[in-house]
């Protein structure tokens, strides 16, 4: 036997096991009864709309709309790997391969159905905010003409000095008001502007349990890591806004609490703390994660899950707040802006190195990573590795490969330290 | 090359020829013979007008390789052919004729595109790099008051850069000027697409180019010499129409015209959406511009409610007499890359025969190319579409 078959054999022997929190069981349950209470309701006049990740979901919730996320859909695809088959049937539909594989993904859904849960309930409003990508705007247009239903854009002009002007910020809010005269439409009620504030006060409550959860991750060693943040974060984008999530978070802050007091590690003998820039890889993540925490490497900060803690809500100004909000979260930034989140988040998890997704279905997320790569590099001192791949669509990927540069600069890390 | 008013037929579109084909050459000399500044665009949403105001030319950077080497240490391969060569360029110093470059919103990539710019061609000083957010939601109601606001901020900001600020009479005679060049060129198009075509897809192909490059006021000379003395061509082919994105190679205008088809009319960014004339100016040319923008043909970039991309690729094509539609498109080009399947869907519905061609780069697959449109327009010609030479 050689050295390096060998020390893979050692590493398989001791290939540390995935400890899932005992919330999971919980939050199974809650997607599974957020998804079944979509689907059913409908039959009792409860109205449906879809809705972005970044879109300003308060008013839905205040309305009683049920909101559903077809970006959270395309990763419960590509999780379920999913992602090729379906990108597949878009493709023949003739969306080309290039475009975004959730939307290739939904579309697909949307017209042939399938799909991990059995495709989506029908909208009967489309809610767009294109604060996350342009991408979404053309996705939700086809959906308009597919579902023959109204569309709400939501047009938040990019930030590139980081700053909000007063006529984005009146621009925005106009746009808001569109929104509200849409939800009085489909559900023919006036909208009430004290449940809006209800919703916002959830929201923000929601948000800040979401904060405290990714912050246990300063911690050494790290009680949880990113693979399980990517897991948990479904509630903070689909049910931001309600009881449900509030307590949902309650609950995995109280586990996670407990795992630092005990002093739990989810890397066991946890040696380097990595940070990950992009939407992760959804059908490779329980490898990789095995793979990074064999080698007592730990994602313990993402730029992806903490894109949701948009913690700026002012429920006196509702939805002049809201707007405001909505239209500086962190893809809506200039790159140098968002290396300042990069850097900051780097120095609060006291990570040791950055891995970044080149994510070939993410334009907005990726283009810029080379200029930040550069800054950690020279400006934290900190070695940065890139990877290619789709979050979704794993023809796109090369697993051994992403491996086995994964390796080179775990080797690096471990020279350095 | 020519600088003057032009007085005949060829002339005129040699002047159109020379500037369509070697764009930056033009600039270059423009900018010695006046000492004055140019500045560089990306999307044909920038108002052209602000910067003729502050004294300097519009240059749309379009005439950009097809090597990428010196873009990829900083933006992937996924990104489209345009914002791969721009960035090549610039990074060379191709672009060092340049005094500045305003960014548009257009698309994720350029929006990206212009980060990366100040960073890695201004060498890190955004000073170099002007942006200009044109709204999405051009329908809305709010979309003009916010255009409004970033027009006034942008020609503020030229003005600060040339040194002087830009007098509303300058921007009057800029937006009046722009709109002749706008209209002479929206005459020509009209002329195109009806039953005697008066220019070869190679001079299509020129005369929409030009209105990239040159000043309004000699581009309008030139086209309106063409327009005086129109010269129907003697045989006319499969009446095709273009749409798609920028079009910024001339290899499939000088295929079509190889092989007897005449482009009779376009759906492109770098022809029909931009000749828009618009609404005639008011008083304000601050607002005259923008309801210009606004009131443009879509753009598949921006989004009007109730917009049906293929029913506006249909009705252009119906309103040319086409024969055959060639859907163009850069690849990863996800705007019309979104907008293909409506498009192919209401031209089949509609009987129109269609071809979509995708480009890595658009000087590029001239053999595989030539094969594809040679078959197309067979196709053509199977229909019943006679003089069809291949």
């Amino acid at each position: 036997m050689t050295t390096g078959e060998r020390s893979d054999t050692e590493r398989k022997r001791r290939s540390p096991r995935f400890v899932r929190l005992e919330c999971t069981a919980r939050l199974h349950k809650l997607m599974t009864r957020y998804y079944a209470y979509a689907r059913y309701m409908p039959r009792l006049g409860k109205k449906i709309a879809w809705i972005t990740s970044g879109g300003p979901v308060e008013p839905l919730y205040a309305a009683g709309i049920i909101p559903v996320y077809p970006e959270n859909h395309g990763a419960m695809c590509g999780a379920s790997r999913m992602g090729p088959k379906l990108g597949e049937q878009a493709e023949a539909l003739g969306y080309s391969r290039d475009l975004c594989s959730y939307a290739r993904c939904d579309i697909a859904c949307a017209v042939h159905g399938g799909g991990p849960i059995g495709g989506l309930p029908r909208p009967d409003l489309l809610v767009c905010c294109n604060n996350i990508c342009g991408t979404v705007t053309k996705w939700y247009e086809v959906l308009a003409r597919h579902f023959n239903v109204p569309m709400v854009l939501i047009d938040t002009p990019y930030l590139h000095d980081g700053q909000l002007p007063d006529h984005t910020s009146r621009y925005v809010r106009a746009q808001f008001d569109d929104l509200i005269e849409a939800i009085e439409n489909v559900t023919r009620r006036r909208f009430s502007e004290r449940r809006l504030q209800r919703a916002m006060g959830l929201s923000l409550e929601c948000v800040q349990a979401w904060q405290r959860v990714l912050g246990y991750c300063e911690h050494r060693p790290a009680p949880i890591t990113c693979f399980d943040a990517f897991a948990h974060m479904a509630p903070i984008v689909t049910l931001r806004g309600t009881r449900w999530a509030v307590r949902y978070y309650r609950h995995l802050e109280a586990e996670i609490a407990q795992r630092v007091e005990r002093g739990f590690g989810a890397v066991p003998e946890e040696r380097h703390r990595l940070l990950w820039d992009n939407i992760p890889i959804w059908y490779d993540i329980r490898n990789l994660f095995k793979h990074l925490a064999a080698r007592s490497a730990c994602l313990v900060a993402d730029t992806y899950t903490n894109a949701w803690v948009m913690d700026r809500f002012d429920q006196r100004r509702s939805l002049d707040s809201l707007a405001e909000a909505y239209a500086s979260i962190y893809l809506n930034i200039g790159t140098p802006q968002r290396f300042r989140q990069v850097a900051e988040l780097a120095r609060r998890f006291s990570v040791d190195g950055v891995v970044m997704h080149s994510n070939r279905s993410c334009k907005p997320y990726s283009f810029g990573q080379l200029d930040i790569q550069r800054m950690i590099r020279d400006e934290l001192g900190l070695p940065c590795l890139m990877i290619e791949a789709d979050m979704t669509d794993s023809r796109s990927y090369s697993r051994e490969q992403v491996r086995a540069r994964l390796d080179a600069f775990l080797e690096t890390l471990e020279a350095a330290a | 090359m020519s600088s003057g008013p032009t007085s005949d037929r060829p002339s005129a579109l040699e002047t159109l020829r020379s500037a369509a084909r070697a764009p930056a050459e033009y600039a270059r000399s423009w900018k010695q013979r006046t000492g004055r500044p140019v500045l560089g665009t990306f999307c044909s949403y920038v108002p052209e007008e602000a910067v003729i105001a502050a004294g300097a030319l519009p240059f749309r950077i379009l005439d950009v390789p097809g090597e990428f080497g010196a873009a990829d240490p900083r933006l992937q391969a996924y990104a489209c052919c345009l914002a791969r060569g721009a960035l090549a360029l610039g990074s060379s110093g191709g672009l060092a004729f340049l005094d500045g470059v305003i960014f548009s919103n257009t698309c994720d990539t350029m929006q990206c595109l212009s980060d990366i710019w100040s960073a890695n061609v201004c060498g890190g000083s955004p000073g170099d790099v002007e942006t200009f957010m044109m709204p999405i939601h051009v329908g809305h109601a709010a979309a003009r008051d916010y255009l409004l606001a970033e027009i006034e901020r942008l020609v503020a900001s030229l003005g600060a850069r040339v040194g002087t600020s830009v007098e509303p009479a300058a921007l009057g005679r800029a937006v009046a000027d722009c709109r002749t060049a706008r209209v002479a060129l929206a005459r020509l198009l009209e002329v195109q697409q009806g039953p005697s075509p008066v220019l070869t897809p190679p001079q299509y192909y020129d005369t929409t180019m030009a209105r990239c490059v040159l000043p309004p006021d000699e581009y309008t000379s030139s086209t309106t010499v063409v327009l005086d003395d129109p010269q129907p061509l003697d045989r006319v082919g499969p009446r095709i129409v273009i749409a798609g994105g920028p079009m910024y190679a001339p290899v499939l205008p000088d295929l079509l015209a190889e092989l007897g088809a005449c482009w009779v009319a376009d759906d492109l960014c770098t022809g029909h959406r931009a000749a828009a004339p618009g609404p005639a100016p008011g008083d304000d040319p601050v607002a005259a511009i923008a309801d210009g923008l606004l009131s443009r043909p879509q753009c598949p970039a921006k989004h009007r409610t109730g917009h049906d991309p293929g029913r506006a690729v249909v009705e252009r094509a119906r309103q040319a007499a086409a024969d055959g539609v060639i859907l163009y498109r850069l690849k990863f080009c996800d705007p019309h890359a979104f907008d293909y399947p409506r498009i192919k869907e209401a031209l089949d519905a509609a009987g129109l025969p269609s071809l979509l061609i995708e480009v890595e780069t658009p000087a590029g697959s001239v053999g595989q190319l030539r094969t594809r449109l040679q078959a197309f327009l067979e196709m053509l010609a199977d229909a019943g579409v006679s003089e069809v030479c291949t």
